[in-house]
């Protein structure tokens, strides 16, 4: 982009120009995102009616006699009574929280859809994040090493193997694939 | 392994030196699934698992509303008496089935006057429970109506269930399914009918 | 006469399983290629043996023979004839049955396939593992499984039906066969894998050949999910199509195992690293079809899907147990001598981009696998009882998702080995313009919430760059850059990207709500009027059907009903759904009316785009044929980097010690 007989000063300009002509669009995109995004996010939305919260609650809380569905999808006549119950808290205004509450006192812990973050039940939240992040770090320390080691160059013990391999003819069991691989000489024992 | 060429990176070469990242890794696997396998096998099934009991060793929540009869009952009223409170429904099977056992327990103690039966209907019609009771038996309070938060407020997961509520108004134990024997041996072992506040 | 032919194919098929294994393996210990060539024959005889035991017990059902006690149990006269035929998989032994006559079938098949090559050691050791399979399966209808238990019916003696759940809908016909073609279809990959661990021999040229039945496999199994989603929202009636239930998720870990590995196995043709890394994903795939199995059948695990408690959920763990330490063995003892000393040149490359995505693959099926065990795991640390359920599965898979999705976006452009800034920034751009539009777009039709709207533009960008793909390669080459295994694999994309998309919409829009109607009355909710008509009564050969007859925006009338089936008189809710491309409206009846003038009590659901989420299911499908559909002439594949003759040698008779 910038012509071989460009001073200093013309770097400088060219590269200005480089810079927004390479990411004008990626800017202009990226604010056009912000914008609906936040748009999306805090924008007025319809409020929640009582339905809208009955139906929040109800899904977080277990069908006591199901097979894992929430109060809010099960016919069971048990879900029946607990979503008429928490419409009636809700109408005598309740938060969520005091609700979910009242049910642990009266069911215990399991009636919550959500294990509660305390103790040992905290390592479902935590092991699969600290196993992930783990995972990539161990992922950009191996191209850390792969970058450090430089290329790879054949040696002369490598060299000896691939001429040995070549005078004993086929079927040696040498894999191409595995320059390294299975070396006579070096036995099964590993 | 000689790397006596000095132009090459001996570590990624020399087999003697190669990592044992998959041998480590399937150790690891392995290892944490035999924990799971340990688990899958001990696991108890739904019908093995004891039934929740929070409300066991509370105090009894308010049972209260108006009887098939048109009476009304409160259980604050029946202080100082064994009763059992029964959450059933016409339409459920197990509870024709356990109700021979709970007129077999109320003849029982007909004479005594401190061990009570006050069954709840739950998720029924008035007519339905008329003829539960007509064809299964028994003659004690039934709560009708809406009896939807006093199953909640015992922590009911299906019906039937029982719950024993001793003289000081303490629920004691609670049954899924009952039998005479068995209310007979709570009360026994909580002292007798006929002890008082212990 | 049904009894002594399924019988006598089972013990046929167990005895000629055990003969096979016997045979191969002297014949691979010995190196004696002759036995190695009887392998085929016993394929015959195990599918012989599977055809005449399914044959037995379809005549059993269709023809009502109440003297077979599988048929005394779920068959019966009241059932429709398609259902007795679907009757088979309705119940537990009948659906090993399936199983087994699939797995012969795929074993004969991989038989008939390496006709040629069945002198090769690998080829040896992957049809023994898969005879080794069929032994037990076979032994599971010989045991714990047994169909074909003899019982004397009384006179007038009639069955009572399969359960009621599973006769309410076509799609029972479907579902589980096409999700036992897929889990039945990973065991072919999966014995290769076995065999090239075994022999030493991960030349590329193996797994490239068992790569598109493991595509195959995959399209079933992803198929079989779709209908399995499609089939409970349907019929459970409260909208939900996907409950993360403990069945639902067996199903899915293959799943996300299997996609890992066929992603991945593109860098090992590339550049022939990641070789244990995918062979471990076959055999986790392949194991987990058998966990799944298990979590199905045993009943340690509640479910609404899960068969009824039998016993034989040791038998299954315990074969689970064995293939992952032999798995885990094998790769212990071999894996490190078999690995690549290759290396990724730069992590912005699709090299790259592939490793990333077995990290959040894997990363997602620890998640699901984690929280569908959790309580069993903190039940026996400390006996209390917990529950894991949808918001949590929710809350931890989206971040994973959206992860996803952006993969998607960016890894069809990722050229291998590096990729300059320069370079993403100029073939990405208006894939990232299509996903803003998507953005913009929702936020203009209502959709409100960050994460959903995320989703959408993601989910547009990964269209974007699919799209940009496909429209590259028709430029090219016509109506041929539609097919093959890039092509296919965008289209795939594609689809994957409308179902997050509906997924993400219907998931934050859903309205509920109950209603007493009388009969005329009208109710109004978001924006939809529901109009009670009147009451129905259908009544069936095998049942009553009570219905509520509701015109929905004047349309209709739409009949949610209950159903009470005579026999056992089991009650079941029969929904109601109005479907269009935009909004789905669910109806169910909660009661039955006293009488026909009596109020009603109506749960409606709505929820959007539902209709998206089948017609993306319908595109991976479709993609995933486009996929495996042969490109040209191929090469016949080099069985491994250095030929193989049939004399002994060291290659041809490698020493278990």
């Amino acid at each position: 982009m910038s012509s071989p007989n460009a001073g200093a000063g013309d770097h400088l300009a060219t590269t200005k120009r480089g810079f927004l002509s390479r990411w004008g669009s990626w800017i202009a995109l990226a604010i056009v995102v912000v914008v609906a995004l936040a748009v999306g996010t805090i924008g007025t939305t319809r409020p929640l009616t009582n339905a809208d919260r009955l139906l929040n609650v109800s899904r977080t809380i277990k069908c006591p006699q199901c097979s894992g569905e929430s109060v809010a999808e099960s016919d069971a006549a048990i879900s029946q009574q607990i979503r008429i119950d928490i419409a009636k808290r809700i109408e005598q205004g309740q938060t969520d929280d005091q609700i979910r509450q009242a049910y642990v006192d009266q069911y215990d812990q399991f009636i919550l859809l959500t294990p509660q973050g305390s103790g040992v039940t905290s390592l479902v939240w935590v092991l699969p994040v600290v196993l992930i992040v783990l995972a990539f770090a161990g992922l950009a320390v191996a191209f850390r090493r792969w970058k450090v080691t430089g290329d790879l160059r054949a040696t002369e013990a490598d060299r000896a193997l691939v001429d040995q391999a070549l005078a004993d003819g086929d079927g040696t069991g040498v894999s191409f694939d595995d320059p390294a691989g299975f070396d006579p000489e070096m036995g099964s024992g590993r | 392994m000689s790397d006596s060429n000095g132009d090459v990176d001996a570590a990624m070469l020399e087999p003697a030196r190669r990592s044992h990242m998959a041998r480590n890794s399937a150790i690891a696997v392995g290892i944490v699934v035999v924990a799971l396998v340990v688990l899958l096998a001990t696991g108890k099934t739904n019908d093995q698992r004891q039934p929740s009991a929070k409300i066991v060793g509370q105090v009894v929540p308010a049972v209260a509303g108006t009887t098939l009869d048109g009476a009304s009952y409160d259980i604050d009223l029946h202080q100082g008496k064994w009763v059992v409170v029964n959450f059933f429904a016409s339409w459920c099977t197990p509870c024709r089935v356990e109700q021979p056992e709970l007129v077999k327990f109320a003849a029982e103690h007909a004479g005594s006057k401190d061990v009570e039966i006050v069954s709840v209907a739950f998720q029924d019609k008035d007519a339905d429970v008329r003829r539960f009771f007509a064809t299964a038996g028994g003659n004690w309070p039934v709560v009708v109506g809406d009896t939807g938060s006093t199953a909640l407020s015992f922590g009911v997961t299906a019906v039937p269930e029982s719950y024993v509520v001793s003289p000081t108004g303490q629920v004691v134990a609670k049954f899924e399914g009952v039998t005479a024997v068995a209310l007979d041996s709570v009360i026994a072992s909580y002292g007798g009918a006929a002890a008082s506040a212990s | 006469m049904n009894l002594a032919l399924g019988t006598a194919g089972v013990v046929l098929g167990l005895v000629a399983s055990c003969a096979a294994v016997l045979t191969l393996a002297v014949g691979l210990l010995r190196g004696r290629p002759d036995l190695l060539r009887l392998g085929r024959v016993y394929t015959w005889l195990v599918l012989l043996a599977a055809v005449m035991a399914f044959v037995a017990m379809e005549r059993a059902l269709i023809t009502r023979d109440f003297t077979v006690s599988f048929v005394a149990e779920h068959g019966s006269s009241r059932t429709p004839a398609l259902f007795n035929f679907a009757t088979l998989w309705s119940a537990l032994e009948g659906s090993i049955l399936l199983w087994v006559l699939f797995l012969a079938g795929y074993t004969a098949l991989v038989g008939r396939k390496f006709r040629d090559r069945l002198t090769d050691p690998l080829v040896g050791w992957a049809l023994l593992t898969m005879f080794v399979v069929c032994i037990f399966f076979f032994g599971l209808l010989l045991g714990p499984a047994n169909p074909f238990k003899s019982f004397l019916p009384p006179v007038g003696f009639d069955g009572p039906g399969p359960n009621p759940l599973l006769q309410n809908n076509p799609l029972m016909a479907f579902h589980p066969p096409m999700l036992y073609l897929g889990y039945v279809g990973f065991t072919v990959p999966f014995a290769f894998a076995i065999a090239a661990l075994v022999t030493g021999r991960v030349g590329e040229g193996w797994l490239v050949e068992t790569r598109r039945w493991t595509l195959i496999a995959w399209g079933f199994l992803t198929v079989g999910i779709v209908l399995g989603s499609w089939w409970s929202y349907e019929v459970l009636g409260w909208g939900g199509y996907w409950a993360w239930d403990p069945v639902e998720n067996a199903s899915f870990l293959p799943w996300l195992t299997g996609t890992a590995y066929l992603h991945s196995v593109m860098v090992q043709e590339r550049r022939g690293m990641l070789r244990v890394w995918n062979l471990s994903l076959l055999c986790a795939t392949f194991s987990l079809t058998i966990l799944g199995t298990f979590i199905t059948r045993s009943g340690v695990l509640d479910s609404v899907h899960a068969f009824s408690a039998s016993t034989i959920g040791p038998a299954i763990l315990g074969f689970f147990a064995l293939i992952v330490a032999v798995t885990v063995g094998l790769i212990a003892w071999r894996g490190d001598r078999l690995r690549s000393p290759g290396r990724i040149d730069s992590p912005i490359s699709r090299e790259g981009a592939f490793m990333a995505n077995n990290v959040l693959f894997a990363g997602f099926a620890f998640v699901v696998l984690l929280g569908t065990v959790f309580p069993l795991l903190i039940e026996a640390l400390n006996g209390k009882r917990v529950s894991v359920g949808v918001p949590y599965f929710n809350r931890m898979t989206m971040p994973i998702g959206l992860a996803l999705l952006f993969l998607m976006a960016v890894a069809p452009v990722l050229p291998w080995r590096k990729a300059s800034g320069e370079l993403l920034r100029h073939r990405l751009l208006w894939p990232a313009w299509i996903g803003a539009g998507c953005i913009v777009l929702g936020v203009f039709a209502g959709q409100r919430g960050f994460a959903a709207l995320l989703a959408f533009g993601l989910g547009g960008f990964a269209a974007g760059s699919a799209g940009r793909q496909l429209v590259l390669a028709t430029r090219r080459q016509g109506w041929r850059g539609l097919v093959g295994r890039a092509n296919g694999g965008m289209i795939v994309h594609l689809g994957v990207v409308v179902i997050a998309v509906a997924f993400a919409a219907s998931s934050s829009n859903v309205r509920q709500n109950e209603f007493i109607l009388k009969p005329g009355d009208t109710a109004s909710f978001a924006g939809h009027q529901l109009t009670y008509v009147g009451m129905n009564e259908v009544v069936d050969s095998n049942k009553v059907q009570t219905q509520a007859l509701v015109l929905v925006d004047g349309s209709g009338p739409y009949s949610p009903g209950i159903s009470k089936y005579t026999f056992g008189s089991s009650v079941v809710g029969t929904p109601s759904v109005k479907s269009t491309f935009r909004t789905d409206i669910a109806l169910s009846l909660l009661e039955v009316p006293d009488g026909p003038d009596n109020p009603v009590t109506l749960r409606v659901t709505i929820q959007p785009l539902i209709m998206w989420l089948w017609i993306g299911g319908a595109i991976m499908a479709a993609g995933t044929l486009l996929a495996a559909f042969p490109r040209g002439r191929r090469r016949g594949t080099e069985a491994v980097s250095a030929p193989i003759s049939d004399r002994k040698t060291r290659s041809s008779s490698v020493k278990i010690s």
